[in-house]
């Protein structure tokens, strides 16, 4: 027995001093190769950036031919440069970029879209989205379907795209996505602005879900486009509640007067959520017959529509200032008086603000 | 007699033994794990800019909770830092449990609060507020004045109640956040909005590192010896346990030093709970219980290259409070959710990541204490079962050390490393002394939070902190 204390305890020891030193000689030489890696990478970035600029400036379309030809075989210094050129370029210098980028790294990243690995598959969707070309809109559209991460490196991609083509793609996609994501097809549409329109016009006009029809709403009121006010007031008696609550959003953000009614209607809705969404969207018309019903809304049983009635009277002016002094005066309603002097202390401090 | 027992325990040892080969087994791959996590999410941040998030029109806005109380020293610093923080649209909710020194006072004049009659809506239990302060000269600052609870839960709770917006981070007012956190932090809720309910980040020893304008400049090995000790066991905890248990789905635990969470989530699922030791755990616990009731699909992500720095206590009674207290609470999360235990409703949850804590995290210090007492008898009785002490030794505490070791290269992958080499050399020998003492001692104050918990021990003493704002600044 001691003959094994004797000989086994002192292996371990050692065995575990060896390992430490093992670990530290591994911390020691990654460092020491990170270290020489970067001294590379800094000694091939700088000329590399140099030459792509003096290309970029140069009347010699032949010199992209030469650069493409010498610089390929460093694909990852030469993202690096491209990636960082290409934020802070625009014009023609930013088409040659493109050009460049096209010659050398496209197709690979092209091909790493449909890679079985997850960190392949992420670069080169955002990298494809820095160089925006319509024509890779498709692949990165079926990057929808992907694992969460590369779902917004997509959206953000394509989002990018400055491109009216890219548009066609993308609601193609939002179409015949049974569960579409809003988050997605909000972002990418609210960036393209009113090129979107007749895209969402045309969409409003297809058989498509309420889901669907709650994306287009919204999407409506983000742009905003105002022409669209005739296709999303046919939904304010749409029985989807979510439906409702977003056409109420996207009212309030379209700001047109001849949607009082329409709101004043959902600010009586059954559902606090969607009479919620009405009283604060009515704050902003602007319209004097808005007070009594914004007054009325402090009275709720909930305390959202409360609490957006009051923001809504801010909104309002001096008009919706007097009301809520009114109320925080007269009322034996407390919750309606404490909301309205939240609304009136919150006045004051704008007020201070200027 | 003696015989028997020496039997009974040499059948006891051979338990343990076999119990400490199935906890390094799930060591070693959660270590695994985690080193492939971390170089994966290396490629996460590549090409990719987080202020992107800033030109997104549907982007979440996030509360900032931070409980105070009796943090006079560092406050209106720490204040600064929170409102300096990069986020689209945030709010900072400083919430003053009942302090008895000049927290309010020290707020107050620092950013002009004036009281507010602002409206809330209770939605979540805790002890009154006596009033709402804002700020006309910081309008992203809220601060709540509430009676003392006696638990940060209580103060997280009416935090939670005023706060405005669908997402919330939880932080410690005496922690320090990098600038960009809330933007990496909030990154799983945009990516996987409907899924995501919870984020954690990693938590790291501040002590004696350099800090600048409320963010740590220099990261530097403390001179204290405890303080070095805690950094191997968060390395341990954080960049091996949490890592690996999240990319096996099974993250139980979001630090209550630094999280974020969906606000109407938590707020469905009851806050936190006043009751609870360890409130932050108590809480993604009930989260997750609840969600699989409900058959509800979500996520509970580890984000690691989020980092929250924390002053760790350099004196033992300190540390031996808080490990005390970490127990007592693990204890009762684990008494709380004891339905969730091996039931396949819960999923991975039930059949894994609960067990796993009740098994190798709860009763751990239990069984590494009676393994040093066998050891004790059988050297005492000078019929010492030598294949025994070597195998307990080699699994317990050489074992023990080549994990601290092997943690230290999850340091070596992740952001923000102790740069110097000295300080390297430095983190390899507190690998190996720490289970010379440092360990038994913990594993000791452990296995009395059994005998604390179950006589009714619920005090929570907070730490005495040396401050890092100032008096690192001028080094």
């Amino acid at each position: 027995m001691n003959r094994l204390v004797v000989i086994w305890v002192p292996r371990f020891l050692t065995g575990l001093v060896i390992f430490a030193l093992a670990l530290f000689t591994f911390v020691v030489i990654r460092r020491l190769i990170i270290q020489r890696r970067e001294k590379i990478f800094a000694g091939r970035y700088k000329p590399m950036e140099q030459d792509i600029i003096d290309v970029l400036y140069s009347p010699d379309v032949r010199d992209i031919a030469r650069i493409t030809a010498k610089y390929r075989r460093w694909p990852e210094v030469l993202t690096a440069v491209l990636v960082n050129l290409v934020r802070n370029v625009s014009g023609e210098e930013k088409i040659m970029l493109k050009t460049i980028f096209a010659l050398t790294l496209r197709d690979d990243l092209i091909a790493d879209l449909e890679s079985g690995n997850f960190r392949r598959r992420l670069i080169a969707t955002r990298i494809l989205g820095m160089f925006a070309d319509p024509a890779n809109v498709p692949a990165l559209l079926r990057r929808f379907g992907d694992k969460p991460t590369i779902q917004f490196a997509a959206v953000n991609s394509i989002a990018g795209f400055q491109d009216d083509r890219v548009l066609d793609f993308v609601f193609r996609a939002f179409e015949a996505d049974a569960n579409p994501n809003i988050h997605h097809f909000t972002d990418i549409v609210s960036k393209h602005g009113l090129a979107s329109e007749s895209y969402i016009r045309d969409s409003f006009h297809k058989p498509l879900s309420p889901v669907h029809m709650g994306i287009l709403i919204e999407m409506t009121g983000l742009i905003p486009a105002r022409t669209l006010y005739p296709d999303i007031i046919v939904f304010t008696g749409h029985p989807d509640k979510e439906v409702r609550i977003k056409l109420a959003r996207a009212l309030g953000r379209l700001m047109m007067p001849e949607s009082f009614g329409i709101l004043a209607v959902l600010a009586g809705d059954s559902e606090w959520e969607v009479e919620a969404q009405a009283v604060r969207s009515l704050g902003r018309l602007d319209n004097p017959a808005a007070v009594d019903i914004l007054a009325r809304g402090l009275h709720s049983l909930s305390w959202h529509v409360r609490n957006n009635s009051k923001d809504a009277l801010l909104d309002m002016g001096a008009a919706g200032v007097r009301k809520l002094q009114e109320v925080s005066r007269t009322t034996q309603d407390q919750f309606a008086a404490d909301m309205a002097e939240v609304g009136l202390e919150e006045a004051e401090y704008l007020r201070r603000a200027g | 007699m003696i015989r028997l027992i020496s039997d009974i325990l040499d059948l006891f040892g051979n338990g343990i033994l076999v119990y400490f080969i199935f906890l390094n087994f799930f060591y070693v791959l959660f270590i695994v794990l985690s080193v492939i996590g971390i170089i994966r999410h290396g490629a996460l941040l590549k090409y990719i800019t987080f202020k992107d998030m800033f030109n997104q029109p549907l982007v979440k806005p996030v509360s900032v909770i931070a409980p105070a109380f009796n943090e006079q020293n560092n406050i209106v610093e720490n204040i600064r830092g929170l409102l300096a923080l990069e986020y689209p649209v945030f709010e900072v909710v400083i919430v003053n449990d009942g302090s008895r020194d000049q927290t309010l006072e020290r707020i107050t004049q620092a950013f002009q609060l004036r009281k507010t009659k602002r409206v809330f809506r209770k939605v979540v239990v805790s002890k009154p507020i006596r009033g709402i302060y804002v700020s006309p000269i910081e309008p992203k600052l809220v601060v709540v004045d509430k009676v003392n609870g006696g638990s940060k839960a209580d103060a997280m709770n009416a935090g939670l109640n005023v706060a405005r917006y669908p997402l919330f981070c939880a932080i410690d007012c005496d922690s320090l956040i990098d600038r960009d956190a809330l933007l990496k932090m909030a990154r799983p809720f945009h990516e996987d909005p409907d899924r995501t309910v919870g984020v954690g980040g990693v938590v790291r020893i501040i002590n004696d590192c350099v800090t600048k304008n409320g963010q740590v400049e220099k990261v530097r090995m403390p001179r204290n010896w405890l303080a070095r000790f805690q950094i191997i066991e968060y390395m341990r905890s954080f960049l091996g346990s949490r890592l690996g248990l999240s990319k096996m789905n099974s993250l139980l635990i979001i630090s209550g030093a630094f999280g974020m969470f969906r606000k109407d989530v938590a707020m469905e699922c009851g806050g936190y709970d006043p009751t609870a030791i360890g409130e932050d755990m108590e809480l993604v616990c009930r989260i997750t219980r609840i969600l699989h009731e409900r058959k509800a699909k979500f996520r509970i992500q580890f984000v690691p290259d989020v980092v929250c720095w924390t002053e760790g206590p350099e004196q033992w009674k300190w540390l031996i409070n808080q490990r005390n207290r970490w127990q007592r609470g693990l204890i009762q999360v684990i008494q709380f959710n004891s339905k969730v235990l091996f039931n396949h409703k819960y999923g991975a949850t039930g059949m894994f990541a609960l067990p796993f804590y009740l098994i190798f995290e709860m009763l751990s210090p239990l069984i590494e204490l009676l393994g040093y007492l066998t050891l004790a008898f059988f050297i005492a009785t000078k019929g010492l079962n030598t294949p025994f002490a070597i195998k307990f030794l080699l699994l317990a505490v050489v074992m023990g050390t080549l994990l601290s070791l092997s943690s230290i290269i999850l340091e070596e992958y992740a952001e923000k490393r102790f740069p110097r080499l000295v300080d390297v050399v430095i983190l390899f020998i507190c690998g190996i002394v720490e289970n010379l003492g440092y360990r038994q001692v913990i594993a000791f104050t452990r296995a009395k939070g059994f005998w604390d918990y179950y006589h009714g021990k619920n005090e929570w003493k907070s730490i005495p902190r040396v401050g890092f704002s100032k008096e690192q600044e001028k080094k």
